[in-house]
């Protein structure tokens, strides 16, 4: 496989501005991608993964601004938080593709889906509109959408969940991007039809060299498809390992936690518990270890200073300081 | 426990018109819920799971009535649900609650957290307006929002997708509803907030057992296993097993059954990239002109002759109901 570098981020910091105080949401995140690599950021609810996902599409509300870092689209190696937003309309889509976690807020209610499929291919494609209706129905197929022809024709609100979800993968892949970020964006769907969402967008990575970064919360789909893995605590990244190693010898011990907590049919949810106690506010963030009051090896040392993300071996790094 | 039917659900379709053939004069349906009939006890608890777009939020929102039915009966608490007039019908509606699958789509964008909450007081209740705030907080608090003061005053938008879901469940709860329908609770969140939502839930469940019924629509038969006892799994808009939900994870019958269980992930990178899978695949199903006979048969892979004719009534097999050839004469 290329080995070569196709993003970049580093140092990355997204606030929001808010009445109670600046939401420190990505707070200093360094990533990179290589060219048909498939990375998953995994961390809890309100841990920043959707932000850190919209702000490499330079996607953000309002209230909310990218205050340091950069994020280095190669071979060109553009800064794109320093791109124009015209400049930025021309790499979104074409070169970066996002599936949103929450359909319903990017699709239009009032267009029919398919023409909203072909809209982007015709963006991106220049074909006539025949040619991009066309396409829509037959993507909307290889998502194994029953009577694809016939939902092209129909509004969002007379889809199931799953349905919408398949169609904003649809129009993301559409253009065959480099970069696909897709956030849970199987959540919706059933592990059958899940299984085959992954398999296709696995081919895309091998056919098309295309590079994922998958946002979810489910550990059993990372295990299927995902090379590398980005453990998020509360704006950081606290572990990044090569999938394998990462289940086989979790080290920080947020991962740990995270790992033990994975529901499977033989053990249901509420035995196996989860981590204790809430993510930190992200207003005022404990001092220090952003872990420390869930973890359960805290020592003095983690109170008082933050632990940098050290590399420990080739495939590994980790932000605590038991390792070090 | 008295054991009285809480819910009867007895033959119920909905279809929905859309569009015509391309040549013949008949108007084309999608059949979402096609003669589905089931009944829950006083703490009694059901899942309902199917493959995406088999029909199980339309099943649940024509329980609710917030579709209309396209025929059958659902009585809730004796009542024939079908046949009250909308005054009526608002009046139940705080004993009838659902949780909806899609979080953002059921808040409104422009208020605030309090005010979602709260309406649901205004509406039914004639309490106080600080009451009404101590019980937000309650209920902020007991769905894992907390500190609640830091959430009152936010709009939806303001909050993460797993934070919006549990802002939906603190509304669905706030009135002690009767029958509570949960569509995908906690998809949108990770595994350790979902530990607490179980957890929560639960919680309610026995707290109210007396009073109360569940249904637990997902995809994810896991969950279903931690919060019901019985499931069903359905099929293009049917019902194709009925039973333990322990025993459905055991020993699927159903051939769609298998290949659900079979296709969960597994959190383990070396056993979910070697196992071996029932291959999903084949033709995708239609439900505007689904197939003759068993609805599963183009894809099944023990498909015989009269598959393909005759659609297979549900018939008790064992512990459990199954409609499949494979397990009558
Ligand atoms: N527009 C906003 N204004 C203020 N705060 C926000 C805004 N959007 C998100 N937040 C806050 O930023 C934090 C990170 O949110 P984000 O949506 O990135 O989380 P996430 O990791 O994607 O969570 P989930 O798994 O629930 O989707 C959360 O605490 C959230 O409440
Ligand atoms: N208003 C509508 N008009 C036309 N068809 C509809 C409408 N609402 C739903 N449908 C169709 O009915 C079928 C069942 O949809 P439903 O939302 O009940 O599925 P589901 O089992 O909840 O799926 P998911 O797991 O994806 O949420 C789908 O094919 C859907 O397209
Ligand atoms: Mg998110
Ligand atoms: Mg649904």
């Amino acid at each position: 496989m290329n080995d070569s570098r196709i993003l970049e981020i580093s140092d990355l910091k997204t606030y929001y501005y808010t009445s109670r105080g600046i939401v420190r949401a990505v707070d200093g995140i360094t990533l990179d991608l290589k060219k048909g690599e498939s990375l998953a950021i995994v961390g809890e609810s309100g841990s920043g993964k959707s932000t850190l996902a919209f702000s490499i599409m330079r996607l953000l509300p309002d209230n909310a601004r990218i205050v340091d870092g950069s994020i280095w689209l190669y071979p060109e190696k553009i800064d794109l938080v320093r791109l124009s937003n015209d400049e930025m309309r021309k790499v979104r889509g074409r070169r970066i593709g996002m599936v949103f976690q929450d359909p319903m807020t990017f699709l239009n209610p009032v267009m029919k889906v398919g023409d909203q499929i072909a809209e982007a291919i015709m963006y991106h494609h220049g074909c006539t509109q025949k040619v991009a209706r066309k396409r829509a129905v037959e993507l909307l197929e290889r998502l194994r959408i029953p009577d694809a022809s016939n939902v092209a024709l129909r509004y969002p609100h007379q889809l199931s969940g799953g349905m919408k979800q398949r169609v904003i993968i649809a129009i993301a892949i559409s253009c065959n991007p480099e970069i696909l970020i897709a956030d849970e964006p199987t959540t919706a769907l059933d592990v059958t039809v899940q299984a085959e969402v992954l398999e296709l967008l696995r081919g895309f990575i091998h056919e098309l060299g295309m590079s994922l970064i998958l946002v979810t919360h489910d550990l059993g789909i990372v295990a299927e498809i995902c090379d590398k893995v980005a453990i998020m605590y509360a704006g950081k990244i606290v572990e990044i390992a090569e999938t394998y190693s990462l289940y086989k010898s979790p080290k920080h011990p947020y991962t740990i936690g995270l790992l033990k907590a994975v529901p499977t049919v033989h053990k249901s949810s509420s035995e196996v518990g989860g981590i204790k106690g809430n993510p930190p506010d992200l207003v005022n963030p404990p001092a220090g270890c952003r872990f420390n009051p869930r973890c359960p090896y805290v020592f003095e040392k983690c109170l008082g200073e933050e632990p940098p993300l050290i590399r420990v071996n080739n495939d590994r790094a980790v932000a605590c300081w038991l390792m070090m | 426990m008295g054991t009285h039917p809480l819910l009867k659900v007895e033959n119920v379709k909905k279809y929905f018109p859309v569009g015509r053939a391309v040549f013949g004069r008949s108007k084309q349906y999608v059949k979402a819920v096609d003669d589905v009939s089931f009944t829950i006890d006083v703490g009694g608890s059901l899942g309902i799971v199917g493959e995406s777009g088999s029909g199980k939020t339309t099943l649940a929102k024509v329980i609710l009535r917030l579709l209309e039915p396209t025929s059958g009966k659902v009585y809730l608490d004796g009542v024939d649900l079908f046949s009250l007039n909308n005054k009526e019908l608002r009046k139940l509606r705080p004993k009838m609650q659902m949780i909806f699958q899609d979080p953002m789509a059921s808040l409104n964008p422009r208020r605030k957290i309090m005010h979602i909450i709260g309406q649901v007081f205004k509406t039914h209740t004639s309490i106080g307006d600080v009451e009404i705030r101590e019980r937000v907080v309650d209920l902020l608090e007991k769905v894992g929002l907390t500190p609640p003061e830091l959430f009152l005053d936010r709009y939806p938008h303001e909050l993460s997708g797993g934070q919006r879901q549990r802002v939906c469940i603190a509304r669905a709860i706030a009135l002690n509803p009767k029958l509570l329908i949960a569509d995908e609770p906690v998809s949108a969140l990770d595994v350790s907030v979902r530990g607490q939502i179980v957890k929560l839930l639960l919680e309610i469940y026995e707290k109210h057992i007396d009073e109360i019924a569940y249904i637990v629509i997902s995809h994810d038969i896991a969950l279903i296993k931690s919060l019901c006892k019985d499931t069903l799994v359905m099929y293009l808009g049917r019902v194709v097993e009925k039973g333990e939900v322990r025993r459905i994870i055991e020993e699927p019958l159903h051939p769609y059954s298998q290949m659900l269980i079979s296709s969960i992930p597994v959190p383990d990178p070396e056993i979910a990239r070697n196992r071996k899978r029932i291959p999903i695949g084949g033709e995708i199903p239609s439900l505007i002109n689904p197939p003759k006979g068993c609805y599963f048969h183009p894809r099944c892979p023990y498909v015989m002759d009269r598959c393909r004719e005759k659609t297979p009534s549900l018939i008790n097999v064992d512990d459990r109901l199954v409609s499949c050839y494979l397990y009558s004469e």
